[in-house]
């Protein structure tokens, strides 16, 4: 699993691979800490419940990624990664699951830049011979 | 991508494909041959295809890759057969920048500038998770807000009825309904009325070094040395929320319309459909949250400003020179070409509204010179005010630039100011800066941006704007 930072002029983004979905999902989650602030070795000792429907998996993970980012502004909770099962039905996909990380500490994670928003520019879930991968731009 | 030359400023990108109009956009020839190869003239391009759309797809000289919309895009859409979209507004509501003006000399700020600069960095919250502690509202106040914008500052005594008549629209988008702001939204602007935020947005302490119309400068109440503040913020985590759940709305909605779209961040409804309608009452009540952000944050600045000097706030004359909306969309009035009104809902995403002189909606004092038109630099060069033209008013939808734009990414700046250390390099130059993060110092380092100069000389020689005043920066705060 890795992710990797993407050069856009204005805003930030990130590229992430996973051999699974939720490993994606995960990884995703953790990419977007790390552009709010320095990770510093941050643990999951905090748990953030997540239920949550969408018609594709894109959709799916802005809709997880947008939450997370609430929980950041309201409750200062920095996210690590995920443990999350993610599934295809009939209505659509649900993803379940509990996201890890740690109470945001500005002096234990230095604060880099506050992401506004997850947005649909160039948006996508893929999945290839290796696994999953996604791209994802931050409105800063 | 096919570019046509019109003219010395301007340039065109003719219309093919599903595009309903031509896209225009004000660069001089060196701005262009750097634009070529960039995403944002295919943003200009995508906005083309939006129904509705009047005249052509916009740029102004800042022009840079957004999301969906190019940053610097203009686009005005016929009020029965065009569309709204959220992405044209962007997630920041009513992103804006307001102008103080005060009677002080900048030598007399000089002896006091590292407390009064200290002192401002700890009234005005700033950066990541920064929350205001003595502001925090239930939920029928903050209702309150976003029906009144700044007037709801006003009248709980947080600066003057004169301020208002020296905002855009007054400080308040009519038809806000804050129903449709979601409980989410409003449990995020609860306690963010009144702080600056992140990223590019600051408060900047400032002199007038240069005037180049000394009739509008006197209207506007700036002098040589003058020291002015500008403060640049929008509608924080409230209008990102109403945003948020608008897109979500939209995306549907577009497929409802039967939109066909090159990008789905550009989704969008019929202005006249529930979800259009809806869109701009949510996004009308998360403006006038803006507005009064902008007023919270003049407060606080008139506090400090009186603590420092120690002086009264009528002896130093601290007062708003204007507010400029620079993420929004609404409908105006302008004169078609055949001399009959017509209206339109412009959507304005990284551009300012640029009245001409003798408009009844300028301020009565700057209506010989213009509406005021604020455009703020990077942090170590300068900032500038310019007004509004007639040129402007039938070309442009009444739009200019907004700022500089940005040279480099996030990620080239912060690799540029490795090993630097930019904070004595800001001093040198003469501006003290704080700021909740490091890492904010170097995305947001002058040369993360182009010279701002050019994009107003470029305004300036299309017509579309006239400078009367530059700004220098003293010090900064930011997030």
């Amino acid at each position: 699993m890795t992710y990797h930072f993407l050069e856009h002029t204005a805003d930030a983004g990130i590229e992430v691979r996973a051999k699974t979905l939720p490993g994606l999902f995960s990884e995703a989650l953790r990419g977007m800490s790390d552009v709010i602030a320095e990770l510093n070795r941050a643990q999951g000792r905090l748990e953030r419940r997540f239920e949550l429907a969408a018609d594709a998996p894109d959709l799916l993970l802005l809709d997880f990624l947008s939450d997370a980012l609430v929980h950041f502004e309201l409750d200062q909770e920095l996210f690590v990664g995920a443990e999350l099962e993610i599934s295809e039905g009939e209505r659509g996909w649900t993803l379940s699951g509990v996201g890890l990380g740690e109470r945001f500490d500005p002096r234990r994670h230095p604060p880099k830049v506050m992401i506004k928003a997850v947005t649909y520019h160039q948006l996508c879930v893929e999945r290839d011979a290796e696994g999953w991968r996604a791209r994802i731009i931050f409105d800063i | 991508m096919k570019i046509q030359k019109i003219d010395e400023t301007r340039w065109r990108i003719p219309r093919e494909g599903r595009m309903r109009v031509d896209g225009v956009v004000y660069a001089s020839e060196v701005m262009m041959a750097g634009l070529r190869s960039d995403p944002s003239l295919q943003q200009v391009a995508n906005v083309a295809h939006l129904p509705g759309i009047l005249d052509a797809s916009l740029a102004m000289p800042d022009i840079h890759w957004g999301y969906g919309f190019p940053i610097g895009g203009v686009a005005a859409m016929d009020p029965d057969d065009g569309v709204i979209s959220p992405g044209g507004v962007g997630y920041d509501i009513n992103c804006g920048v307001r102008l103080l003006r005060t009677d002080l000399d900048r030598a007399e700020v000089t002896p006091v500038l590292r407390d009064l600069v200290t002192r401002l960095y700890q009234r005005i919250p700033t950066g990541v998770g920064r929350g205001q502690k003595n502001l925090r509202l239930g939920q029928t106040e903050l209702r309150r807000v976003l029906r009144d914008g700044a007037a709801w500052a006003v009248a709980e005594g947080m600066g003057t009825a004169r301020d208002l008549d020296f905002l855009e629209e007054r400080g308040v988008i009519d038809g806000a309904d804050p129903d449709l702001v979601s409980d989410r939204a409003y449990e995020r602007g609860r306690h963010q009325l009144g702080t600056l935020g992140s990223g590019n947005h600051f408060g900047e302490l400032q002199y007038v070094d240069e005037i180049y119309d000394p009739v509008a400068a006197r209207a506007l109440g700036l002098f040589e040395n003058g020291v002015t503040f500008t403060i640049h913020c929008g509608s924080r985590g409230l209008g990102h929320q109403v945003c948020t759940d608008f897109l979500k709305t939209m995306v549907r909605a577009a497929g409802r319309y039967g939109i066909d779209l090159p990008d789905r961040q550009l989704c969008c409804a019929p202005l006249r459909s529930p979800e259009g309608r809806q869109y701009l009452a949510a996004m009308a009540a998360a403006a006038n949250f803006a507005f009064a952000n902008r007023q919270v944050i003049t407060d606080l600045v008139r506090e400090t400003f009186c603590e420092v000097m120690a002086a009264g706030p009528k002896e130093l004359a601290i007062e708003v020179v204007y507010d400029v909306c620079h993420n929004i969309a609404k409908f105006e009035e302008f004169e078609g070409e055949d001399g009959r009104p017509r209206r339109a809902c412009v959507h304005r995403k990284g551009a300012t509204r640029a009245y001409p002189p003798g408009h009844p909606k300028t301020p009565e004092p700057y209506r010989a010179c213009g509406q005021p038109v604020l455009i703020p630099g990077d942090m170590g060069r300068y900032s500038y005010v310019l007004v509004g033209t007639e040129k402007a008013y039938r070309q442009t939808f009444g739009s200019t630039c907004h700022g500089a734009g940005r040279r480099l990414s996030r990620k080239q700046a912060k690799r540029e100011a490795r090993g630097r250390r930019l904070l004595d390099e800001m001093e040198k130059r003469g501006v003290i800066v704080m700021a909740a993060g490091m890492s904010t110092i170097a995305e947001e380092m002058p040369e993360a941006y182009k010279d701002v100069a050019e994009v107003v000389d470029v305004v300036e020689a299309a017509g579309i704007s006239r400078k009367v005043a530059r700004l220098r920066p003293l010090g900064v705060i930011k997030g």
